[in-house]
């Protein structure tokens, strides 16, 4: 007699790390396992790169300007991603922000802005530039100029929701199972969606439960990222600030569009591209049409523009 | 000794500068790579991404050495249409003691450029994309 196999279904489990939810989804079983690496990774990832700790390893890269400093694989390969997409978007998402942002008032983990309201100086000045990041890829090592900070905010949380999802998938190690991992928004799949693939709520903020209800997309694979300008932001005096900065001003974009959500095969791509076409301001949706990426983007009144097949919500296949 | 070729340092130029398409699917078909490359240097290693914590510059050049050997890992952009586990094409020796992985492998590893398909969907969903 041939026991039936059971089937796990779909587990889920969220939690917070690199300051922000986490949420992780298995499609059959292995979700202690997952959970177990997707953890250890965004340790190592936090330790690595977070611009908030003290001892992280691009803390203490920012401490020794003009020199060749060795670096991590990890820090290598971050640093490698956003200057590349700093390349792609011709400098629109541009990793070179990091004194930009403490310059807003951006320097602490964010759950602790809310707590200083006092005035604040705001130059405007262009950032340094991506062009002034050199990375030895042979030898990794990383000089950076005097004064130049990096923040690899928008890439680095995709980059990591990319690596933690195929980490999971490898420590799940059961055919046919899927893995997806949400950091803050940022969502990166592995391994085999569910039928119907994995469904995805799109909103302006994260936050919101999964179960809350509204405009749902569901993927086959791949990615989703959304940049809005309507979370993560900050009174400073009179002034309104959120986290997105235009690296012509250093500056809080003024964009047309307050989010966009965008489809890609890494998350690193979507969140690219989701980020470029905000800072972009009227030229993102032609730009973003251009990608062919699946899109969705709201404006500041709230309207709402579907590009390249985002599905309209009122055609529900 | 820096080897000249290596080093990744342009001009400076301003910011925003317009590009046409060749130029930007160029760069796109390069982040894709260092993705998936980066993937899999941080997942190779006993324990899936174990080594990548324990992962350590010798100091020689183009030489990565990690505290584990294996080199068997999960092709991201592949497991997530497929559903299948891959070994990867990474460059990898091992001994005993150390592996070395060289960075050049990753244009070995550039996935097909696949948009996943996108359709509206009904019912509880599993996450929340949105700004964070």
């Amino acid at each position: 007699m041939i026991a039936a196999v059971e089937v796990p279904p779909i587990e889920s489990a969220s939690w917070r790390a690199l300051g922000t939810g986490v949420r992780l989804v298995v499609h059959r079983g292995g979700l202690v396992a997952a959970r177990a690496a997707v953890e250890a990774l965004l340790a190592q990832v936090d330790r690595t790169y977070s611009r908030f700790r003290p001892d992280s390893e691009l803390v203490l890269l920012h401490a020794r300007p003009a020199e060749f400093v060795p670096v991590s694989p990890l820090l290598a390969q971050a640093i490698d991603v956003a200057l590349n997409a700093a390349e792609q978007t011709g400098g629109a998402v541009d990793p070179t922000v990091g004194r930009a942002m403490r310059a807003i008032g951006y320097d602490a983990d964010f759950a602790t802005l809310g707590m200083r309201s006092g005035p604040i100086e705001l130059r405007l000045e262009p950032i340094p530039g991506w062009q002034t990041v050199e990375l030895s890829r042979v030898r990794g090592e990383v000089r950076l100029r005097p004064g130049v900070e990096l923040d690899l905010g928008s890439t680095g949380k995709a980059f990591a929701a990319d690596l933690a999802a195929s980490a999971a998938l490898a420590a799940v190690d059961l055919p046919g199972a899927g893995i997806l991992v949400s950091l803050g928004g940022d969502i990166a799949t592995a391994g085999r969606a569910p039928d119907g693939g994995w469904r995805i709520l799109v909103a302006e903020d994260s936050e919101i439960p999964a179960d809350a209800g509204g405009e749902t997309i569901a993927i086959s694979g791949g990615a989703i990222a959304t940049s809005s300008t309507t979370v993560r932001r900050w009174r400073r005096a009179d002034r309104e600030l959120h986290h997105l900065l235009d690296p012509r001003t250093g500056q809080p974009a003024v964009s047309p569009w307050r989010t966009v959500s965008v489809v890609a095969d890494t998350c690193v791509r979507a969140n690219t591209e989701a980020t470029a076409a905000i800072v972009r301001g009227e030229a993102g949706r032609e730009r973003l049409a251009e990608t062919g990426l699946p899109a969705r983007l709201v404006d500041t009144d709230g309207r709402i523009v579907r590009l390249n097949g985002w599905p309209d919500p009122e055609i529900v296949a | 000794m820096v080897q000249k070729e290596t080093i990744r340092k342009m001009a400076d130029m301003p910011a925003l500068t317009t590009r046409g398409p060749a130029d930007r699917d160029r760069a796109v078909d390069r982040v894709r790579r260092l993705t998936v490359g980066a993937t899999v240097a941080g997942i190779v290693a006993v324990g899936g991404f174990a080594g990548l914590a324990a992962a350590t510059w010798r100091g020689a050049d183009s030489t990565i050495t990690t505290a584990a050997v294996t080199t068997t890992t999960a092709d991201a952009a592949a497991g997530s249409t497929s559903g299948t586990s891959t070994t990867s094409g990474v460059t990898t020796t091992s001994s005993t003691t150390t592996t070395t992985t060289t960075r050049a492998s990753t244009a070995t590893l550039a996935p097909t450029a696949t948009t996943p398909a996108v359709t509206s969907a009904t019912g509880t969903a599993h996450a929340t994309t949105g700004g964070s």
